[in-house]
């Protein structure tokens, strides 16, 4: 039994109930689940984990093991182009998926070889796509997902967890001594260095002064921007890029290839994997 | 199509008001045919809302699905629903005249169909079906027509239902 339900506005919606399978249920065993890191971009065979997900501020209850689809109305017909995602509930799964205007398919004319040849008008219908943009498994109670930025109408809220930074915490990070800015103003700067200053710069701030010392001397020396009186001359989005990568210690030498190198994601891996 | 559906839905369970009218008035074509043999007449019209209330229960099974996983409250309104229903009785009883009886007829129909309690055919009753008014998990009032004696949220089991319309669901 699988069910489709859709989210229009603020409400979710019962779209269809059938017996077979929607989707190919998501297989746990053939991908890599990795919790949550900012820093890190995923490879094609990676997804984001959240554990505990029941326990978050931004659980929804279209979640729940049990929840029942006959507390939801009927979609109307004049709902459908309002439906900003989907949720299918099949073999305790749940997934979801962002509608964007792109899967409309409207008047479409097409040519069907699968049987006889016939044109086929295709009208007022929305695809699905093979894979969702987060899965949950009440089982084990994980979300799995790929980009937040997708599930922010879905899990209003999640997107806490990649922030960018907000005007008062950039003006702080660009306070610090060792930054001047040339030519870039602190108002103007871009989301993805917003969302860089909330993360690195909350890890910085969290150090000791001693560690701190170290690592603006570290980054002075990695970096590759000009330094003026003793602090960085950032002069563009890219330069304030680098020094906040130098301040999460992603340059790096590799001895043996003999190659300075960055890191342009990172992530936390514990000693119990085989290095 | 649904709206066809539930239309029927709406006749099928007020269509006693019309078989009490006919035979109030004795309105009855065969009369003079059959002769002492007239009463055969009023039970052929007493079966009719039995015929249409077995269509519509067939009729159910075309409707969209929904599931029920868990319930927070139940209670039974078999005995709610039979007062209103015997309000029709009475009304049916004391209208004189056709265009009075298909006006209010007409709109009995239409005051049915477009209530979230519409639907109640006390039919089903004979058919074994009770009616539950059920919190659902995510405590949402719904009227529940089912076979089944529902007991207490604990023993509910999840169940597949047919959606009659957004506070109406039947299990067949």
């Amino acid at each position: 039994m699988s069910e489709l339900i859709g989210k229009v506005k603020a409400e979710f919606k019962n779209i269809l109930n059938q017996e077979a399978n929607i989707l190919d249920d998501f297989d746990v065993t053939a991908i890599e689940a990795i919790d949550f890191t900012p820093s890190h971009k995923l490879d094609a065979d990676e997804w984001f984990r959240l554990t505990n997900f029941s326990e978050k501020d931004f659980f929804i209850d279209q979640c729940l093991p049990d929840y029942s689809t006959a507390s939801l109305n009927q979609i109307a017909n004049n709902d459908y182009r309002k439906i900003s995602a989907i949720e299918i509930i099949q073999n305790g799964q749940k997934h979801f998926q962002r509608i964007t205007p792109a899967l409309f398919v409207n008047r479409k004319t097409i040519l069907d070889y699968s049987g006889e040849p016939q044109i086929v008008e295709h009208r007022n219908q929305i695809e699905l796509r093979k894979e969702s943009d987060a899965v949950y498994i009440s089982g084990t109670d994980i979300l799995y997902f790929k980009t937040i930025g997708k599930l922010k109408l879905i899990f209003p809220g999640i997107e806490q967890l990649h922030r960018e930074a907000t005007q008062e915490e950039v003006d702080a990070f660009i306070n610090n001594d060792f930054i001047s800015l040339n030519g870039v103003e602190s108002t103007s700067i871009g989301a993805l260095n917003r969302k860089r200053i909330a993360d690195i710069g909350l890890k910085y701030s969290g150090l000791s002064a001693d560690k701190k010392t170290l690592l603006i001397t570290y980054a002075k020396q990695k970096a590759g921007v000009e330094i003026e009186n003793n602090s960085f001359k950032v002069k563009s989005e890219t330069d304030l890029k680098k020094v906040l990568y130098a301040m999460d210690q992603r340059f790096y030498y590799a001895d043996i290839y003999e190659e300075n190198r960055v890191a342009s994601s990172v992530r936390v891996v514990t000693n119990e994997e085989p290095l | 199509m649904n709206f066809i559906l539930r239309l029927f839905l709406t006749f099928s369970s007020i269509s006693f008001f019309l078989i009490v009218f006919l035979v109030q008035n004795e309105i009855n074509r065969c009369k003079t045919q059959l002769g002492e043999y007239a009463w055969v007449t009023y039970v052929a019209y007493v079966t009719i809302p039995f015929i249409l209330t077995f269509i519509s229960l067939g009729i159910c099974k075309l409707l969209a699905k929904s599931t029920i996983n868990k319930v927070v409250s139940l209670e039974t309104s078999n005995n709610d629903f039979l007062a209103n229903y015997l309000a029709f009785f009475f009304v049916a009883l004391s209208v004189k005249g056709l265009i009075t009886f298909w006006v209010v007829f007409g709109l009995t129909i239409l005051f049915t169909f477009v209530s979230r309690v519409s639907y109640f055919n006390p039919i089903f009753l004979v058919f074994g079906y009770n009616f539950y008014y059920v919190h659902t998990g995510e405590n949402v009032k719904v009227m529940l027509i089912s076979r089944k004696k529902l007991k207490s949220p604990q023993t509910f089991e999840s169940m597949s239902v047919r959606r009659i319309n957004d506070y109406t669901f039947i299990e067949i």
